[in-house]
């Protein structure tokens, strides 16, 4: 997950990250419009859904705690498509 | 009017010495309050050397010291300068070298960068630290823990209405930013007006989304204060996730609302306005660039209760000069919202190209006189007489070329249909396309750069796009550019969109086909290419 979503800043968001502790708020790579093309790519080409309630402002700070996010927001996903 | 503006606040601090002034994350300071650290400021400044007429550089966060340090600088009969932290060193030392600050008030983050900027000046300003723990290398002439000894009772002034009260950068298309003069009587005036139609209160609970160097964040400090009201700063960090902006908002029962249309569109687009949300809220206003009409049927629907306004004017006539209250949600989707008819003293026209009036529904160049026009661009007679003309109509008045295209409708309402230059807005902030190319031409290794917006549907205006060629045997990939750009300008101009050609692609003229670059962009985006 998180080679996808550097993968994302660096492709789609043209905003490369170094690496996944990067401080996304310091390094400017992520601001509001950022944030809403990302959230778009995660749904789009790995199919998650962040629920907009879930968002605060460390859980997007760096690439590792959006892919934990995308994570969690994968599995229930999952469970209900075995279900 | 001879007022100055913080004489406006001061008269708040009488009246009203215990209410509540600003409130920030937790943090609170009574008007009294306010006005007294504001008295030991203008007094530190004084002592350290200010005098009439000084610029104070503001290199702080918006926080209640950034506040306290702009009403100090006005008590010192000086002028500030508000500044954007993040902004690249050398833009700051150009914004510093050009008003000739006497003196920079910092805090926070930019200090660590403070000694590269100053290091190349000639005459460098003295540093005041509005914080706490100075740190090392910043060899402040004072600090904020110097302040409590000063008396803390009112000043004398020597300035007049007519005096600066702020210098405002913007975007220029040469490359050097342009610094807008702002006098006390322009803001005053304008002020009277918002407080009045807009029936400020004492209680009323008013939001500063905009920046410090915006000077749509004026209206927010000097109508709020003036007015015996309670400013709510919102940092960027406060608006940066919709759910937290909204949860803000309730919490803090805002009764005003004002920002840019990009950060409502946003809101709007994660649907994270309840219906009948915000029921502590009177007045929604937004400024600065259109208001996409979906999210604004959106905002309309969900808040039956609230006035919706719609504020025009550019920085060179002060903060707004037209206004236009919605008298219904938008029948439809395409309808163009009106930038209205003038506020009180101010004055709307459209002109053709010999600067004659246009028929009622024609196009032309829309022209602002009246009490809010700047006395021009700081040290720039130049730029000054290309935009600032006589007024044919008023002898001794002058006229402001907006650079908007716009037209008037029988009923008078006024109407803007794009720029007549290469000037964008994104995200609010007032962009030159050509001053980001210049910043490109002192990158070594590129061998042709073209900077063009494109309108990729997003919500917040404009996206800065550039396409390059390198020179022969140059490899440099748009991650190694950015970071050379980023350096020169502020982030907000970065371009977002990034294409590597072995050649620019030409017009029949030999000039780069700029037409052509926004089709490429658009495809990559699936956008809509824009006109600028």
């Amino acid at each position: 997950m998180i080679e996808q979503i550097l993968k994302i800043f660096t492709e789609k968001l043209s905003r490369p990250v170094s690496s996944p502790e990067e401080d996304l708020f310091e390094s400017g790579a992520l601001d509001s419009m950022v944030l809403v093309e990302l959230l778009l790519e995660l749904e789009q080409s790995l199919g998650v859904t962040i629920p907009i309630a879930d968002l605060d402002i460390d859980s997007v700070r760096t690439v590792r705690s959006i892919a934990e996010l995308a994570e969690a927001a994968t599995k229930p996903v999952a469970e209900n498509v075995a279900g | 009017m001879n007022r100055l503006l913080q004489q406006m606040v001061s008269a708040q601090a009488r009246q009203r010495p215990q209410a509540p002034a600003i409130v920030l994350q937790g943090q609170r300071i009574c008007f009294e309050e306010l006005d007294s650290l504001s008295n030991q400021l203008a007094r530190a400044l004084k002592q350290a050397g200010c005098e009439r007429g000084d610029r104070v550089a503001i290199l702080m966060p918006k926080s209640i010291p950034a506040i306290a340090a702009i009403l100090g600088t006005l008590k010192a009969d000086c002028a500030y300068v508000p500044m954007d932290a993040s902004s690249p060193s050398a833009r700051l030392e150009v914004m510093i070298r050009t008003c000739e600050a006497r003196c920079v008030l910092t805090m926070g983050a930019a200090a660590a960068r403070l000694p590269a900027v100053l290091a190349n000046l000639e005459k460098p300003p003295f540093v005041g630290w509005m914080g706490p723990n100075e740190p090392q290398g910043v060899a402040a002439a004072f600090g904020w823990q110097d302040l409590p000894a000063l008396p803390s009772g009112p000043i004398d002034y020597r300035n007049s209405p007519q005096d600066l009260a702020h210098i405002l950068f913007t975007s220029g298309s040469t490359g050097v930013p342009k610094g807008v003069m702002i006098t006390h009587a322009n803001v005053s005036h304008y002020v009277d007006w918002c407080t009045n139609y807009f029936d400020y209160r004492p209680g009323d609970r008013i939001s500063g989304h905009p920046p410090l160097i915006f000077d749509l964040s004026t209206m927010d400090i000097y109508a709020t204060l003036s007015a015996g009201a309670t400013l709510y700063p919102v940092t960027p960090e406060m608006s940066l996730l919709p759910n937290k902006l909204a949860d803000f908002i309730r919490e803090a029962e805002l009764t005003q609302w004002f920002s840019v249309p990009s950060l409502l569109n946003y809101m709007a687009r994660f649907d994270v306005i309840r219906q009948d949300d915000f029921p502590a809220m009177k007045r929604l206003l937004w400024c600065g660039e259109p208001f996409p009409v979906p999210a604004l049927i959106h905002w309309m629907r969900k808040l039956p209760h609230v006035q919706f306004t719609n504020l025009y004017g550019p920085t060179e006539a002060t903060i707004a000069s037209s206004y236009y209250t919605m008298p219904r949600v938008p029948a439809s989707e395409t309808e163009l919202t009106p930038i209205g008819v003038a506020c009180a003293g101010e004055d709307l026209r459209v002109l053709d190209e010999s600067r004659n009036p246009v028929a009622v529904g024609e196009i032309g160049e829309l022209y602002i006189g009246g009490a809010g026009l700047s006395p021009g661009y700081w040290r720039d007679p130049e730029k000054t007489a290309a935009v600032f003309f006589p007024d044919p109509l008023n002898p001794g008045q002058r006229i402001y070329k907006t650079g908007d295209l716009a037209s008037v409708d029988a009923n008078g309402l006024f109407y803007v249909h794009g720029r007549t230059d290469s000037q964008i807005k994104s995200r609010g902030y007032r962009i030159e396309l050509g001053e980001i190319e210049r910043a490109f031409n002192a990158v070594a290794g590129l061998k042709e750069c073209a900077v063009v917006a494109v309108d990729t549907g997003g919500f917040e205006g404009a996206t800065i796009c550039c396409a390059y060629s390198l020179k022969d045997g140059v490899e440099l990939d748009s991650r190694q550019l950015r970071s050379r750009v980023a350096e020169l300008i502020p982030s907000y101009m970065v371009p977002a969109l990034w294409l590597q050609l072995p050649a620019l692609p030409q017009n029949a003229n030999g000039k780069i086909d700029r037409p052509n670059l926004r089709t490429q962009f658009q495809a990559m985006k699936g956008g809509v290419a824009s006109t600028s």
